[in-house]
């Protein structure tokens, strides 16, 4: 972490699902070219947080900054063009479209040829290219997975979050998945990682931040948290 | 034989202005989750402004301008109305909110517009005068502009929904509208641009009915509710392609009674067939996928 120019800063923040909070007083931030993990159990708050860095749910109290900008109160089509894309949990494609139209779904906001942009996920994604005309609801959960990250991409986005993006893949494919991100983040992306899946994430991530019942409990590098007595006694098996 | 070809004609050019009612419910319940009941009352409404404006001015092309825009304006006033319910997705709420706007239609149609009788196009719009006659048979001019007009019209609009990027949000959104404002599309403006897009196919079905129906009257916005409710089922919620496919053949079995049998049992004909169909295949033909 030698630069150390701060992508995300979030302040304290609050949010409610109607009556009952789901995230109180979070602090966190990330730094560019970052892997920054969520590690927690189901319900945590992990997922209601990227909401909320999404302008999806409403923030209650406190404030969310990106590239130096409030984004506290944006609306969601402003903070997506602002350079943040999201890989929902199951990937979130759609269905009934071709993976050329979810491709390009992904870049509503972007400003460049949509075209170019194609190309370059089509040459890290060789499998898009030869599929690009079949329909999304016809593939595989991994495959899903790779169109939800390619069409993520298409806007260049300067953080990138991955909703439980592990949930219901195979090992091998769980492996590959884990595989690419670390390629994303060497081809300087910055990446926020969701995972109930534990080992793994801070095996990759740079920092971690452990979720439970909506409020951080820890956080330190992947290293200091797997080695960290809580941390092996709840999420890591003992 | 000559008359069973004029019969099918006419059938297929009713199946088409029923199939673009149709997929004006459908994209709204697609993209709003919100049956919208007063759709076609207030395309019937719009017929009405058409005669007025043809009545005041005697100008058949400002009456179709202003039958167009009536189409647009009445879809874009209950745009506010709805979309708060929309956004409680409180659609059931919505459903009733349409069907009051839908019966106070009506009543005003029934009172306060030509003491409540059916309105009549004059004959020319028709170009009656000058069918295209084939052996004892004869086909309405108006019938066949009304039949070509439909089909440039459905080809434009799949295009765009198909081709543009405006209608692949639209798509979008109606398969996973969650998804579709994580990837920054503006949800309220794309419900916004759907009801603008009811609006100008409303509008326009509302001029090509007047030229081959020629007539309409209070009434009118029920049965076509009716008929094409009863379509959107045949077919499958939300299935563009399928419900206009439905509303050929719904169109065709009409034209066929209404040539054979007393006119008052089309409806009734048209409904056997649909229950028939529906007993066997609950889910519709073709299912509701996009």
């Amino acid at each position: 972490m030698e630069q150390n120019k701060k992508v995300l800063d979030i302040n304290k923040i609050s949010a409610f699902y109607g009556p009952i909070c789901a995230i109180r007083g979070v602090s966190m931030e990330i730094c560019e070219n970052e892997i920054v993990g969520l590690v927690g159990s189901n319900g945590a708050g992990k997922s209601t947080l990227m909401k909320t860095i999404l302008g999806i749910m409403r923030v209650k109290s406190g404030n969310i900054t990106f590239m130096a900008r409030d984004i506290t109160k944006t609306a969601t089509p402003h903070i997506v063009a602002s350079g943040i894309a999201y890989v929902p949990e199951g990937g979130g494609v759609f269905p009934f479209m071709s993976i050329l139209e979810n491709l390009k779904l992904g870049a509503v906001h972007y400003k460049g040829s949509i075209n170019d942009r194609i190309e370059s996920i089509f040459s890290r994604f060789p499998i898009l290219k030869e599929r690009q005309n079949q329909q999304a609801g016809t593939l595989s959960g991994g495959q899903r997975q790779i169109v939800a990250i390619g069409r993520a991409l298409m806007s260049a986005p300067k953080l990138l979050m991955f909703d439980e993006p592990s949930l219901g893949l195979a090992p091998r494919v769980v492996e590959e998945l884990f595989r690419l991100i670390i390629e994303l983040k060497e081809d300087g992306y910055t990446i926020l990682l969701s995972e109930q899946n534990a080992r793994k994430t801070l095996q990759h991530a740079d920092r971690a931040y452990v979720f439970r019942t909506g409020s951080i409990i820890l956080h330190g590098t992947g290293a200091e948290l797997m080695n960290n007595e809580v941390v092996r006694q709840a999420y890591l098996g003992g | 034989m000559e008359a069973f070809i004029s019969y099918i004609i006419s059938g297929i050019q009713l199946g088409i202005l029923y199939g673009i009612v149709t997929i004006g419910f459908n994209l709204l319940i697609l993209v709003t989750g919100v049956l919208n009941f007063s759709y076609s009352h207030l395309l019937v409404l719009s017929m009405y402004a058409g005669w007025f404006i043809l009545k005041a001015t005697g100008s058949i092309l400002l009456a179709a301008a202003g039958t167009l825009v009536a189409g647009i304006f009445l879809n874009a006033v209950l745009t506010p109305l709805f979309l708060p319910f929309i956004k409680k997705r409180a659609h059931l709420e919505a459903l009733v909110i349409s069907i009051g706007v839908a019966l106070i239609s009506v009543e005003v149609m029934s009172h306060w517009f030509n003491l409540g009788l059916p309105i009549a196009f004059p004959k020319s719009i028709q170009m009656s005068g000058s069918a295209i006659k084939f052996g004892l048979a004869s086909i309405g001019i108006g019938r066949i502009i009304s039949l070509i007009s439909g089909i440039i019209l459905l080809f434009l609009f799949f295009r765009f929904l198909y081709h543009s990027k405006q209608g692949r949000i639209l798509r979008a959104v109606a398969q996973d509208t969650e998804v579709a404002a994580m990837m920054g599309i503006s949800i309220p403006k794309t419900m916004v641009v759907s009801f603008a897009l009811g609006g100008i196919l409303a509008g326009i079905v509302a001029v090509l009915m007047a030229v081959s129906l020629g007539s309409a009257s209070p009434e009118l916005g029920d049965n076509i509710t009716l008929m094409c409710l009863a379509i959107l089922f045949l077919a499958g919620i939300g299935n563009l392609k399928g419900g206009l496919i439905c509303a050929i053949f719904v169109g065709i079995v009409e034209g066929l009674v209404m040539g054979y049998l007393p006119p008052d049992w089309t409806k009734a004909f048209a409904f056997s067939v649909i229950l028939l169909v529906l007993l066997f295949k609950p889910e519709g033909i073709f299912g509701s996928q996009h």
